[in-house]
């Protein structure tokens, strides 16, 4: 019995590897590779969604379709999919998306990913159009992206001749599926091939490639000082080391065609379960054992007490501003739309992200954060419901009817010299005419409706500040925080590791009883750092090399003393 | 002279005392204890150096073995604090401090007998 059940199972198992090296042959042949790590030049025809080839002036109605004429060559499904196309596992906090109301003074950070303290697009009641519309500009697309979009291949492979503004320009017009043709001019708005751009076998050639250098990546992943002052005095480089030294950013950030992307913190787990350690800051400056970027610096932090790599993350010296701009506001090219022209971009310009705020990170080490504040309309807990947002295009009809709001609430409802409680009495009249549960958040605070046309200040989870690492731009270092020494940080001076940024309220609220309130919430916040100790460890720090030299003289003179009163003991030892 | 000497192995002990927050190995002393670890250490650099000075009478030589160690453990604090290690031999260097004092301590206990006997002998 048991022989013939063992003959069985010799005759399955050849059986079972038949399907699967028949997928591999099938995989293996359908999709073209050079082999060669060189640049391959495309020379290639446009076509439509049903793959057709299309030739300029016969288009006959017919769209000019990027998946289908990609498809040809490349695996294209799986393409769209990986961890930058929305896929996969949600891993750490990364930066959100914010969406911007000006009609119901809303600033909610959202993300589809699970990440704490986001908004998700469910709760905001946002529909396609409107993700494309607030998003899409900066989101290359995916089969699980935040606009829904068909993946733009072109605005990362594409290193010139890609016209990032007129792609956000077709995706305001309503226009997404032809953004990526309009940007590199093939095609115009109406889906109408450039004949100028095709040769006389109808082909078109791009300047494809696979690493399109940083210039593509920086389209989305950028930030830059939001006050944007070329004069400021200080050092604004915001050139990353790693790229001033001529690297990519995906040579840390790499991906396969599945376009995992690496995200390079400690302890990633790649979705493809590829060991990725080395991509991160210490595995590949700080490995254990061999180091397998032989060229990578290793830095010997000399002086440096070892506890504090421990409790610091690298980019806590290595990373984000300078320590005397540290908590400064930043524009990022997700929240404020860089890359697209716009005369009304000022400082001031919402929302206000704050930059290298050290907060603890999910190891527990210190790290620079950026830090931001939501705003807009809220429904407080209850015994049923967690505290939810209000969807803003909701309120827009009560608060036009209510408050004659158009367009900017902000702005609208000012305070004015003749009117200076114009703000709070108007959003607590509109608080008035809703449920006793609604409140507005602003400034880190809930306010609700009090007696006489006044707000009052109460604590509310969504009004917290939302914050996600930051990790770039690298300094080298001789400007990393330190490098002049331990009284960088640790000095009555320096002040940036006890800094929490200071939202903004939207509201001006003038009367007692709001000013009190908030007063009360605010210091009963405490601060994140253990502040007794850093004062107290600061004092030590003065005149710290006269002691080091000081303890030094004792202990060596110490030593030798000591070492001559061995010699005397052992000489008067009686033989 | 024998109170200044007491209150020099008071100081060694207390030393020993506040580093008990650095067990187990391979971590390092930080925050408060460090604090208090550091101003005890500063007071017995001091005491030690002092006691060369000051102190004339016999010694045993395991007590004096002791005391060198002690010395030498301080001198092992002070070369990373100097700056010139990095951080990650700065471990060993740490590691090597607390094992010299620990030595030294334990070696002042077992020369607590001896050196009564000598003095005992030298007074008589």
């Amino acid at each position: 019995m048991i022989r013939s059940l063992a003959s069985f199972f010799l005759i399955l198992i050849p059986l079972t590897e038949i399907p699967l090296q028949a997928q591999v042959s099938e995989e293996t042949s359908r999709w073209k590779r050079t082999g060669s790590p060189n640049t391959y030049f495309h020379h290639i025809e446009i076509r439509d969604d049903r793959g057709q080839v299309i030739v300029p002036g016969q288009e006959n109605g017919r769209l000019p379709h990027l998946g289908s004429t990609c498809a040809p060559c490349h695996d294209v499904e799986k393409a769209s999919g990986g961890l930058h196309g929305g896929d996969g596992i949600d891993g750490k906090t990364g930066e959100p998306w914010m969406l911007l109301d000006s009609r119901s003074g809303s600033r909610w950070p959202v993300h589809h990913r699970s990440w704490n303290s986001f908004t998700s697009v469910e709760e905001l009641g946002l529909k396609q159009s409107d993700l494309i519309k607030q998003f899409g500009a900066h989101d290359t697309g995916g089969t699980n992206s935040i606009s829904g979009m068909a993946s733009d291949c072109l605005i990362c492979h594409m290193p010139h001749s890609y016209n990032f503004e007129l792609r956000a320009k077709s995706i305001k017009d309503n226009k997404p599926q032809l953004a990526s043709f309009i940007a590199m001019g093939l095609s115009d708005v109406n889906g109408a091939l450039n004949p100028r751009m095709f040769d006389a076998e109808n082909k078109v050639s791009l300047d494809l490639k696979g690493d399109a250098g940083p210039e593509a990546c920086l389209h989305c992943h950028q930030q830059t000082p939001a006050n944007n002052d070329a004069n400021r005095p200080t050092w604004t480089h915001a050139e990353d080391v790693h790229l001033a030294a001529g690297m990519s950013c995906v040579d840390c950030h790499r991906a396969g065609l599945d376009h995992h992307i690496v995200r390079g913190h400690d302890g990633e787990i790649h979705p493809s379960g590829t060991p990725v350690e080395t991509l991160s800051c210490r595995g590949c400056h700080l490995p254990e054992g061999t180091p397998v970027m032989r060229s990578a610096p290793r830095p010997e932090h000399r002086g440096l007490p070892p506890f504090h790599l421990e409790e610091l993350t690298c980019t806590a010296c290595h990373s984000g501003p300078m320590s005397e701009n540290s908590g400064e506001q930043v524009w990022t090219s997700r929240a404020h739309r860089l890359g697209i022209t716009r005369q009304d971009r000022t400082a001031d310009s919402p929302p206000e992200v704050f930059t290298g705020i050290l907060l603890k990170d999910e190891h527990g080490r210190w790290a620079p954060h950026y830090q931001t504040w939501p705003a807009g309309w809220v429904k407080s807990a209850s015994e049923t419901h967690p505290e939810r947002v209000l969807p803003p295009h909701d309120l827009r009809t009560s608060l036009r009817r209510i408050l004659r709001v158009r367009s900017d609430m902000v702005t609208e409802l000012a305070n004015t010299p003749e009117d200076p409680d114009r703000t709070e009495r108007s959003i607590s009249v509109f608080l008035g005419q809703q449920s006793e549960s609604t409140a507005f958040i602003s400034g880190g605070l809930g306010w609700k409706q009090a007696a006489g046309d006044q707000l009052t200040a109460v604590e509310m989870e969504l009004a917290k500040s939302v914050e996600w690492k930051q990790g770039h731009p690298v300094r080298p270092a001789s400007m990393s925080t330190g490098a002049q020494g331990c009284s960088d940080c640790h000095s009555t001076t320096a002040s940036w590791p006890l800094l929490e940024s200071e939202p903004k309220t939207l509201v001006d609220l003038n009367s007692n009883e709001a000013q009190k309130s908030a007063e009360k919430l605010n210091q009963e916040k405490t601060t994140v750092f253990d502040s007794l100790r850093w004062n107290l460890w600061k004092p030590l720090f003065n005149g710290r090399d006269l002691a080091k030299l000081i303890l030094s003289g004792c202990a060596f003179i110490a030593f030798f003393g000591s070492l001559f009163r061995l010699f005397k003991s052992l000489d008067r030892r009686p033989s | 002279m024998k109170t200044w000497r007491h209150g020099l192995q008071l100081l060694v002990i207390l030393a020993m005392l506040t580093a008990i927050p650095g067990i187990p190995l391979g971590t390092d002393l930080r925050g408060y204890p460090l604090m208090i670890h550091i101003t005890v250490g500063t007071l017995l650099a001091v005491g030690l150096l002092l006691r060369i000075k000051l102190q004339s009478e016999q010694e045993h030589w395991l007590r004096s073995l002791a005391w060198l160690l002690l010395s030498t453990g301080l001198v092992t604090l002070v070369i990373p604090m100097l700056g010139m290690t990095s951080s990650d031999t700065t471990h060993l260097w740490l590691e090597t401090h607390g094992w010299l004092s620990i030595t030294g301590l334990a070696l002042m206990a077992i020369s607590a007998a001896p050196q009564r006997a000598l003095q005992e002998k030298t007074t008589s």
